[in-house]
């Protein structure tokens, strides 16, 4: 047995359960609108982890479910508790629901894509980037300070330097210009981070189990996921990578101990790949919608895959050679 | 030179200045506040190479070349400059600056007993449900833990009963009773399942009331529990 937890008409998590279909899996939503008629209980002792989830009328014995796609939204600001009080049983019922079976997911013994605790390295940049130099893929050269002069002598040793939050909350990459320089002094405040600008081409690498999907990304903006919002556009294009690149982003995370997840590369002019972040929650929908990469596909054979037998079946080392191209 | 990392009323971490210099081992004590109020920041990341300066309010400088091992008891980021902020800028503000004293404590190129995780700065501050789920793989023998959608998820953070304190600490375990060996054991075994150097470990009696389970843990436990025998522990930690 799957689980899918969220909201059923979440673009991914339709993705992943049209492609539980395709592989005849035996699957069911954790749907986070009905929670009113959801109830589970479990136990953790030295015999292992059991219980039960109810949804509606079926019951499900949760040492029977082998796979679980966490993709709950924020169980605070559902429709079906709008306007209710703090303390309204319905809503202090979601709450317990929700930490319940959050909690379940991080201890059970199932394929869970992915649990909470490995995300957590993405609410530090920085400390991310210390995981991913570990692994050989660059990071970019980094300085976070409240110094305007250290900023100064930075940018004076590498030229055009861009800015960004240092944890995952408003992480939106901006170059900095004059108009930035002008009121350097406030960082003072608060240290902030900086990077070399990298030149070149962005790739985002999907990474299900050992199945890689690389992205070609051409666009007019430094931060690509804003194009279009700005006025400009971004171009996307399945392509391969290197087998040692794409050995070591499988090996990234696999180490940070995620199943599925979001690799932002730059390949320069010179031929270097830099890594930036690795997002463990990536909305996949985007990149397989313009490109045709079967990623659900590749999630849901990863979940279906028997937690006892062997790892995610391979799906493909690379790129789907269709090099189909989607403007968006 | 060991630097202790504390709040200015955390009296464990004051004990174990005291109880490190009595044992010849040179202290630095640095104060959360005196981090919250720092002067100057810097910390980069070079390919794999990371580097840390810090200049203190009183003109100290905690300079990562300089290599000193920590005794991380920080469980919280210092607010000294942000009092100024409010509202969404300062939960932003907090973010950014937990993301920094992470990266800064996970990159410093000595000792840091505990490393900061992102789940809590000097460790992870699990969830009971996860202590009993390590337990159970350290082999350790346990209170069960039960959670329902009847039950108030605050109600699991309430303390647990703690009839025994066992630290364990490098390759020490310290405990006020003569432990069996299994127990001993598994609390090295949980300790390293959880990633810390120092892991104060809780236990009340069975239901034979001959044995010990364990009732939670914790990456900042009360050292003065451990006494004397903690306090050889960590001098030997740092002057290895």
């Amino acid at each position: 047995m799957i689980l899918l937890a969220g909201i059923p008409s979440e673009t991914p998590l339709e993705m992943v359960g049209m492609a539980l279909d395709a592989l005849g899996a035996d699957y069911r939503f954790v749907n986070q609108r009905h929670v009113a008629t959801a109830a589970i209980d479990w136990t953790s002792d030295e015999k292992g982890v059991a219980g039960t989830l109810r949804m509606g009328d079926e019951r499900i014995d949760l040492a029977t479910v082998t796979g679980v796609y966490m993709r709950l939204m924020d169980d605070r600001v559902l429709p079906e508790l709008e306007g209710l009080a703090p303390d309204d049983p319905a809503r202090a019922h979601s709450r317990a629901f929700h930490d319940a079976f959050f909690r379940w997911s991080e201890v059970s013994a199932a394929r869970v894509v992915n649990r909470s605790e490995p995300q957590g390295s993405n609410g530090s940049k920085p400390y991310q980037a210390q995981l991913i130099a570990r692994h050989g893929l660059l990071p970019p050269p980094t300085l976070i300070t409240n110094d305007p002069e250290t900023v100064l002598a930075f940018r004076a040793e590498h030229g055009t330097i861009i800015y960004k939050s240092i944890s995952a909350v408003r992480s939106i990459v901006k170059t900095l210009d004059d108009e930035d320089m002008a009121r350097l002094g406030r960082i003072g405040w608060c240290p902030v981070q900086f990077q070399a600008a990298i030149p070149g081409t962005n790739i985002r690498v999907h990474v299900v189990g050992d199945a890689v999907f690389p992205t070609w990304i051409e666009s007019t903006h430094v931060d690509y996921r804003y194009a279009k919002r700005q006025g400009g556009s971004t171009e996307l294009t399945a392509t391969t990578l290197p087998e040692e690149i794409a050995a070591r982003c499988v090996a990234l995370t696999a180490d940070l101990g995620l199943a599925f997840a979001g690799i932002d590369l730059k390949l320069t002019p010179g031929g270097d790949y830099y890594c930036f972040e690795v997002n463990p929650s990536p909305a996949f929908s985007y990149f397989e919608a313009n490109t045709g990469q079967p990623i659900a596909a590749a999630v849901a054979s990863y979940l279906a895959a028997d937690r006892a037998g062997p790892a995610a079946p391979k799906v493909r080392r690379a790129a789907t050679g269709k090099k189909q191209k989607g403007r968006i | 030179m060991v630097l202790i990392l504390c709040e200015i009323s955390d009296g464990a971490a004051l004990w174990a200045a005291g109880r490190l210099q009595e044992r010849g081992i040179a202290v630095d004590l640095v104060t959360g506040a005196a981090l919250g109020a720092a002067r100057r920041w810097e910390h980069r990341i070079t390919g794999t190479d990371v580097h840390t300066a810090i200049t203190l309010p009183d003109g100290r400088v905690l300079d990562s070349a300089d290599a000193r091992p920590i005794l991380n008891r920080l469980s919280y980021i210092p607010t000294e400059r942000l009092r100024a902020v409010s509202g969404a800028d300062f939960g932003y503000a907090m973010q950014e600056l937990y993301a920094l004293y992470l990266s800064w404590l996970a990159g410093w190129p000595a000792r840091v007993i505990n490393r900061p995780v992102p789940q809590g700065l000097c460790g992870n501050f699990r969830h009971p449900s996860e202590w009993a789920t390590l337990a159970a793989r350290a082999g350790l023998p346990t209170t069960p833990w039960k959670q329902g959608s009847d039950d108030a998820p605050d109600q699991a953070w309430l303390p647990r009963p703690a009839e025994l304190a066992v630290h364990v600490c490098g390759d020490a375990v310290v405990a006020p009773v003569a432990l069996p060996d299994a127990l001993t054991t598994g609390c090295r075994r949980l300790a390293a399942l959880a990633g810390c150097d120092l892991l104060g470990i809780d236990f009340e009696r069975d239901d034979t009331g001959e044995g010990w389970r364990l009732t939670s843990a914790s990456p900042l436990p009360d050292l003065i529990r451990g006494g004397d025998a903690l306090a050889d522990a960590l001098a030997k930690v740092f002057a290895s």
